[in-house]
């Protein structure tokens, strides 16, 4: 497992980690026991009571009794020596002062319980027993605390009442040594128990801090996961789309292609028909005005089923560029003538003829400028007096800006972003193919165009590499 | 003078008859072969002064019959009418001195047009003594088999547009800057023949200046056959397609 | 919590442990001082006295022990008479004298320290009436034990015990053990921790 946690960041935050959940663990070990030593300092006390009242309840003096000083010993000294404890552990739970306080005062408590049971001898094992309690704490100081504690009153008690530390005056050297030695003894095993415990905690801590770790990039792997599965999904959904797309531009193409011939030649047997019957002799004999007007409206749908198949092979297939100089005003010129005229709408072409020449494939620039300003032309209303203006500049430093213009009635802020996706039109004619043309189109030529649009003005603009970056490339 | 007969080839009935009849119409002579095979046959035994034929055609197809012409009776032009096909094919036809090429459906004054052009089919192309054996686009030409004439002499080019026997005109410039004003001239001359600029690569103004003589195109040296071939092509098709 | 009343407050807990450490060391240093303290030791004739009902031994020395029968300190004398008791008991004869006042009830004939003042071997429990006997003995504080020879010779008086009602080995029993060793030994009187036998008034 720990292989996973190589890099350096992931060991600082594992210490950092097993170090927090090591306090909180030891946190709580103390706070629970200082609970109970909470509760066992009562107990003493009350304890203490009941031992003094039944085993020394009266101090007599011939006939007259009175409470024996035990009774008060053991409700004020016995209630001193819980109160600071119990205290504490309300105040300052899990504190250090807390704890030694309490084992301070446990100690204290042997001592206590020692005098008010008459020096029992088996009252002297609350002192083993307080030791052994002590180390719940799994605190090994505490142990050196009430060492000292209990070392202390020994010393005083040795020192000024040799007599009721060792029952007599004058004890051997080595008594001392004895009762340590029996202290020691349990202090050793004790200490061993505390570490061990500390350290099995730190065990605990470590694995946990492994384990959330584990989780974390566990979580972040499923995360990662999460997105990568979407964006997956995402990529093929697009690309069955795509697929789908380019399998109807297929579709179509070939459809198309094959209705170039079929096309040309009603096109061609229409303009024979419409010759022989246009001489004036015929028009006589014929007596119906409509027959030459329906000729020309054959021609004008032929024209439009032209521009629907090349919109199709346009849009299903990708030429490569074949790229020559080309001046620019001669290109728009020639674009504008082919967009068939409406009324009230006029093209102009404001490109100035000393503008620097671009390298660009003629064809199908010629092709993104037709499709542009025929946008254009259409999207003034019908009757309405509109302009559409093509315009560039830049281009030997600066990338060019070729735009074309219009004051038609513009594109609503929703759609614009959509304009240039295939089958997408606002017309209730037309192919939808047009912009979309347009747009790989300027993408092919490694340039980008954007729409600007409000009410009366909306404007396209083409951006081409300068001409400098466009050499050097 | 002659008649102008036109030899149409098409596979396809209704399109080669009604191609054929709009062509009568405007008192060209016109036979109609029915295959590449049938057109050869007619070649032999008659002489064309053009060759429309479609591309797709089984057996022989246009590229085949163009080569089969080049090499038979190179002076005759062939225009080929394409519907959708492979780019490779259209090169190819380009690089074999094809006329030109014209995209179906197309409208019959277009071809009409490009039947004018073809009438008078030579490319001219005008050098400087500067050139001298720089001149390279007479060679490219040759090469490719489309028929060129050269000449130097400036006011000798201005007299052979005169009489009217050239439709596209190549200028090649070597670096002469007083030479650009030839293209104005030729323009002057006669509007309908289209200007190839050639020249080395100009700076902005010089490349300004040449802008305003309105040529067809203009080509950077060193000349990209392919493209030089392409632009003499479109310049030869109809105006709807340049 | 803001910083200021959190660091009074840790202030004022350093004030109380400390205040409390004192009142405990006080506390204990007290108590102590008190367990040490002992009762008037009285002094004893040095000569079995006559007028005592008190039988002595004519072969064995007399062991006579003063006990107040509610005296809870007393009991500690007790075991420690037993300890002895249990190794020496053929050696020496005991008297327990326990004091009853005359108006006193039951329980002074009747408490756990007489029943286990009869259980001692080669013992005898014997009433005083108000305290005559303990008089004539000149014993003040209850524990207060008091060896004679067989020839009615004092030979050691004191307690049984270390401190007040204290358990474990004190050198008064441990001379008396000397003394039926007949090994002499250095002390002669050890003090005497226990309620006192004399009522307020009565003392001299």
């Amino acid at each position: 497992m720990n292989s996973t946690f190589n890099s350096p960041t992931i060991q600082e935050w594992l210490s950092g980690r097993s170090e927090e959940l090591l306090s909180e663990h030891k946190a709580s070990v103390f706070r629970r026991a200082d609970k109970m030593f909470a509760w066992l300092m009562g107990a003493q006390w009350l304890f203490g009571i009941i031992l003094a009242v039944v085993v020394a309840p009266y101090a007599w003096e011939g006939r007259i009794r009175s409470l024996h000083t035990h009774v008060w010993v053991a409700v004020l000294l016995g209630g001193a020596l819980s109160a600071l404890p119990i205290a504490l552990t309300i105040l300052r739970p899990g504190t250090a002062l807390t704890r030694h306080v309490i084992a301070a005062s446990q100690m204290l408590w042997s001592a206590l319980l020692i005098h008010l049971s008459g020096g029992r001898i088996e009252t002297h094992f609350h002192v083993f027993g307080s030791l052994a309690f002590l180390s719940f704490y799994r605190d090994f100081r505490l142990l050196i605390t009430a060492t000292v504690v209990v070392a202390s009153d020994h010393l005083a008690r040795g020192v000024l009442w040799p007599e009721s530390v060792y029952g007599i005056t004058n004890p051997e050297w080595w008594r001392f040594l004895e009762h340590a030695g029996w202290v020691i003894f349990e202090n050793v095993v004790l200490t061993a128990a505390c570490v061990q415990g500390v350290n099995e905690m730190k065990q605990v801590s470590k694995a946990r801090a492994e384990s959330e770790a584990l989780a974390m990039v566990d979580r972040e792997k499923t995360v990662e996961l999460d997105a990568a599965l979407e964006a997956l999904k995402n990529q093929q959904e697009k690309l069955v789309r795509t697929e789908k797309l380019a399998a109807v531009g297929q579709l179509a193409a070939s459809v198309g292609h094959e209705l170039r011939n079929p096309l040309s030649a009603i096109r061609n047997a229409a303009t024979f028909i419409a010759k022989r019957t246009g001489t004036e002799k015929a028009q006589e004999a014929i007596g119906d005005a409509r027959v030459p007007q329906f000729f020309t409206v054959i021609d004008r749908e032929l024209t439009a089923c032209s521009r629907i198949i090349s919109d199709l092979l346009d849009f299903a297939r990708e030429r490569p560029l074949s790229l020559s100089s080309c001046p620019l005003y001669s290109l728009v010129e020639d674009a504008i003538s082919v967009v068939p005229p409406r009324e009230g709408v006029t093209i102009r072409n404001e490109v100035s003829e000393e503008s620097p020449v671009p390298q660009l494939d003629r064809d199908q620039f010629r092709q993104i400028l037709i499709n542009l300003v025929q946008n254009g032309s259409e999207s003034i209303p019908a009757g309405a007096r509109g302009e559409v203006v093509v315009q560039c500049e830049g281009g030997d430093e600066s990338p060019w800006r070729i735009t074309v213009t219009d004051s038609g009635s513009g594109i609503p802020k929703e759609i614009v972003s959509q304009i240039f996706q295939p089958l997408f039109t606002t017309k209730t004619k037309g192919t939808g193919l047009g912009l979309a043309i347009v747009a790989s189109m300027v993408q092919r030529h490694r340039a980008s165009i954007d729409v600007t649009s409000q009410p009366g003005n909306t404007q396209f603009t083409i951006t081409l590499p300068a001409n400098a970056a466009a050499v050097a490339a | 003078m002659d008649q102008i007969r036109i030899l149409v080839v098409d596979d396809e009935a209704g399109l080669r008859t009604t191609l054929a009849a709009n062509l009568e119409l405007e008192n060209f002579a016109v036979v109609e072969a029915a295959n590449g095979v049938e057109a050869l046959d007619c070649l032999s035994s008659e002489s064309f002064s053009m060759i429309i034929s479609d591309m797709r055609m089984p057996e022989m197809n246009g590229l085949d019959l163009l080569r089969e012409v080049k090499q038979r009776t190179p002076e005759v032009p062939i225009v080929l009418m394409t519907g959708f096909e492979l780019e490779e094919m259209i090169d190819q036809a380009v690089n074999e001195g094809v006329f030109t090429i014209l995209t179906k459906p197309f409208r019959i004054e277009d071809i009409l047009e490009v039947v004018r052009r073809a009438t008078r089919s030579s490319v001219l192309v005008v050098t400087e003594k500067e050139c001298g054996s720089r001149a390279t686009a007479k060679a490219t030409l040759d090469g490719a088999g489309v028929p060129t004439q050269m000449v130097v002499n400036r006011d000798e080019a201005l007299e052979l547009i005169g009489t009217g026997g050239t439709d596209v005109c190549l200028v090649e410039l070597c670096g002469d800057s007083a030479a650009r004003e030839m293209i104005g001239r030729i323009r002057e001359r006669d509007a309908t023949v289209s200007v190839i600029a050639v020249s080395p690569p100009l700076d902005s103004e010089a490349m300004n200046q040449m802008v305003a003589t309105r040529p067809f195109a203009l080509i950077e040296k060193p000349i990209e056959a392919r493209l030089l071939l392409q632009t003499i092509v479109r310049a030869r098709g109809p105006r709807s397609n340049a | 919590m803001s910083a200021t009343s959190r660091l009074r407050q840790r202030l004022v807990l350093g004030v109380l442990t400390v205040l409390w450490t004192g009142a405990i060391v006080g506390g204990l240093a007290a108590l102590n001082r008190y367990k040490s303290t002992p009762g008037e030791i009285g002094t004893l004739p040095s000569q079995w006295p006559q007028s005592t009902s008190v039988e002595r031994d004519e072969k064995v020395p007399t062991l006579v022990v003063f006990a107040h029968p509610l005296c809870p300190c007393t009991r500690a004398s007790m075991t420690e008479l037993g300890k002895l008791l249990d190794r020496h008991s053929t050696e020496v004869r005991t008297v327990i004298v326990a004091m009853k006042p005359s108006e006193g009830g039951d329980e002074w004939s009747r408490s756990a320290l007489t029943e286990t003042a009869d259980r001692l071997p080669n013992a005898t429990l014997m009433q005083d009436l108000d305290g005559k006997e303990a008089e004539r003995f000149g014993a003040k504080t209850s524990g207060t034990a008091a060896l004679y020879d067989p020839a009615g010779r004092l030979l050691f008086h004191g307690g049984l015990t270390i401190a007040r009602g204290h358990e474990g080995d004190s050198p008064g029993v441990k001379q008396i053990r000397a003394l039926l060793k007949n090994q002499d030994s250095t002390t002669r009187n050890t003090p005497v921790f226990g309620c006192s036998l004399l009522t307020p008034e009565l003392a001299r």
